[in-house]
């Protein structure tokens, strides 16, 4: 299932597969180990607009609403 | 021998630089706070070196200030060794900046921190494998207990003694070939002016670093056709930007390095940090304990204060009272001294009983790294006045004094959160404003009343902030901020930071305070202040409604906001306000305080971090607001009387 980061939820595990943005966003997602192709987990999802949560290579990271709308991940059906 | 210290943002390099150079950096749990770099003379073993403490850049890039900082000073600065330190926790993402130092070509050591967290995740690494792997020499430390640091300085020096570099890491084969390609296009003379090694150019240019691709337009313009050329046959034939292509290759070295040297166990169930983090952030609970937390930070740094600082004034008064006596209250030698005791006695008593408090309070939970957690609430709230969540860091730090404040603004991701975060900490009430507000309106008006002001403050920043990012509608790049462990904040951590920030009030506050308390006595002696209040008696008392002699005070009050205060004492002749003043004026008084032209330290700041014009934007601005507000005060109070 193709689905963007801000929409899946709590617990999800899941594989990013494409990063929907500019260079300098690209840039700083993978600063902080977010890559196409990297596996993440959704630790918390974002309430009233606000940020969601991750975990990405052993680090929980923040990611606002409007970022999170150009992160899209692949989930397998089965989780 | 210089030696260099880079490191991911929370990697513990602050901690580890502190516990060889003593009180000179300032540490904290939230990422990138040491925006400029520190040094210090350090000596071990009978061997004396330079110690450089770089901020904390998660890559080599340009794209932001710190990284370009550390970046340039790495490459100008030419330093003897580098040590990089890693949260070995975090050591898959971590490793990724090693590979891009391991092409600087300067001596290296990785230093492994906090390999006991590591351990805690069930992250095992095989330390001598990873030396085999990456060709340099790797240590394991945990900074904070000071372990293994004499083994890391032991082999830092060793290694800047035999010059070992390390190896470098090979992409795939097609971008090698573009690589070196680029290389011999570059030229070694034109890398060697830039000082910045071949291959190391070659990947930047590749990748589209603009700081390099300008600086070789300059030296070399021809190339740049042929790096477009490059970068777009590697993207053409990827499928996706060239920029990815590199990033991705970095990236699947790292992982592949990361898979080679470590055993990771199985998450197993929640841990400690997951049960606290599932209060602390959920969506209700989460902002109940942020305005718990706030409330009671408050309470504690307000009750402590109040409690020091009554018996410190009064002790004070006596000693006035006393020279009074001894001096005669005509002679220029009492008005001198008693200037000079007002200011020190300004320092100590008003400040100092509600700083140091405010000041160990905010490091314990920076150092806890509270800090983030409420930066990821606020971020929705944040959203509505054009910012976002971690804005909020700076806005919290002003309550205490907006000079770290506007500092903290730097770790923004834009130009544009930057300026309107910044012009938007002025209006925030530090210490020396909350002194007014406690001092006359609460004291003379009521709790309710200053209550009301805080929230007036807060209405006004939110106006202010939908305004200004009406002007600068760019849309802000949004929240993107690593959740650091929970960590137990270390005493001399925590003695550091507060002193790092008490130091900048002690050296260059107080003293100004102390020459503008004497240099207003000799004014009053020489009888000049009525000339001065004459002077803008039109808008202090034509406009606000308030006694001419209050302009001195406000005058003082932009050297340092407290000595409007302390010189309304002076200006009006007694210490009871209530008897010289109307409500109305005192709140017109307090309220034009609160808001009008920030501290000269503040402007200054401002000036550095944000630029002239936006020190002299802010001048205007808060003018207008503070003359705005104040007015319609007045007229309120006129109406209601």
């Amino acid at each position: 299932m193709i689905i963007t980061l801000e929409r899946v939820k709590d617990g999800t595990e899941a594989l990013v597969r494409e990063i929907q943005g500019g260079r300098t966003l690209r840039q700083r997602l993978a600063r902080l180990g977010v890559h196409p192709g990297d596996k993440l987990r959704l630790i918390r999802t974002g309430h009233f607009g606000g940020p969601v949560l991750i975990e990405v290579h052993g680090a929980e990271v923040a990611i606002g609403c409007g970022m999170a709308q150009k992160i899209v991940l692949e989930v397998s059906e089965s989780s | 021998m210089k030696i260099a210290l880079v490191g991911q943002p929370n990697c513990g390099k602050s901690t580890l630089f502190n516990s060889v150079a003593g009180y000179k950096s300032i540490v904290s749990n939230f990422p990138g706070t040491s925006v400029d770099f520190t040094l210090s003379r350090v000596s071990f073993n009978g061997e004396s070196f330079e110690l450089v403490d770089l901020p904390g850049i998660y890559s080599l890039s340009s794209s932001e200030p710190d990284e370009r900082l550390a970046r340039d000073y790495l490459l100008q600065m030419k330093p003897d060794a580098v040590i990089n330190i890693l949260d070995a926790s975090l050591l898959g993402r971590s490793i990724e900046l090693t590979l891009e130092l391991l092409e600087l070509k300067i001596p290296l050591v990785v230093c492994l921190n906090m390999i006991d967290e590591a351990e805690r995740k069930g992250i095992r690494i095989d330390v001598r494998h990873l030396e085999e792997d990456l060709g340099v020499p790797v240590i394991p430390t945990i900074a904070s207990l000071g372990q293994g640091i004499p083994e890391l300085f032991e082999a830092t020096i060793r290694t800047a003694r035999s010059g070992q570099t390390g190896k470098s890491f090979y992409c795939s084969r097609d971008v090698e070939n573009a690589v070196a390609e680029l290389t011999i296009l570059i030229g070694d003379q034109t890398a060697e002016k830039l000082s910045v090694p071949g291959r190391l150019l070659a990947l930047k240019l590749l990748e589209g670093d603009d700081d390099l691709e300008r600086k070789v337009r300059e030296e070399k313009p021809d190339v740049i056709p042929e790096v477009e050329r490059l970068r777009e046959s590697l993207s053409y034939y990827r499928g996706r930007p060239a920029d990815v292509v590199l990033s991705s290759e970095r990236h699947s070295l790292a992982l592949n390095l990361f898979e080679h040297v470590a055993v990771v166990k199985p998450r197993t169930k929640s841990t400690g940090r997951d049960r606290i983090d599932h209060f602390l952030l959920h969506p209700l609970w989460g902002y109940l304990a942020l305005g718990l937390v706030l409330l009671v930070f408050f309470n504690l740094v307000f009750g402590f204060g109040k409690l020091v600082e009554q018996p410190l004034l009064a002790c004070f008064s006596r000693f006035s009272e006393l020279l009074q006596a001894r001096l005669g209250q005509e002679s220029l030698a009492y008005t001198l001294v008693e200037g000079l005791v007002q200011g020190f006695s300004g320092g100590i008593g008003i400040v100092l009983p509600y700083l140091v408090p405010f000041l160990i309070g905010l490091s314990l939970l920076e150092d806890i790294g509270y800090l983030p957690r409420a930066a990821f609430l606020m971020d929705t709230i944040m959203h509505r006045i054009g910012l976002h969540g971690k804005a909020v860091i700076p806005f919290v730090l002003g309550y205490g004094c907006n000079v770290p404040a506007i500092m903290g603004v730097r770790t923004l991701g834009s130009q544009r959160d930057r300026f309107i975060t910044a012009v938007l900490v002025t209006f925030i009430p530090c210490t020396g404003r909350t002194t007014i507000i406690f001092a006359l309106v609460a004291f003379y008006v009521g709790p309710n009343a200053a209550l009301f002001l805080y929230l007036l403050n807060l209405v006004v920043i939110a106006a202010a902030g939908k305004l200004l990012s009406m002007l600068r509608p760019e849309a802000s790049p949004g929240l993107i901020l690593e959740i650091p462990s929970y960590r137990l904040p270390r005493p001399k951590a925590v003695a550091s930071k507060v002193w790092f920030r008490l130091r900048e009030f002690v050296v260059v506050a107080w003293p100004i305070l102390i020459v503008g308390s004497v240099l207003l006595g000799f004014l009053e002696h020489l009888h000049l202040f009525e000339a001065v209040n004459r002077f803008f008696s039109p808008f202090t008392s034509g406009l606000l409604g308030l006694p001419e002699e209050t302009s001195i005070t406000l005058i003082f009050g932009i050297l340092r906001k407290e000595l409007s205060i302390i010189m309304l004492v002076q200006a009006l002749g007694t210490n009871d306000f209530s008897s010289v003043l109307s409500q109305g004026q005192i709140m017109v008084f307090t309220v034009f305080s609160l808001f009008y032209i920030p501290c000269l330290a503040t402007l200054a700041m401002l000036r550095l971090v944000v630029g002239l014009r936006a020190a002299l934007f802010t001048l205007v601005m808060t003018t207008t607001v503070a003359t705005v507000i104040a007015v319609l005060f007045r007229l309120f109070y006129l109406l209601v009387a």
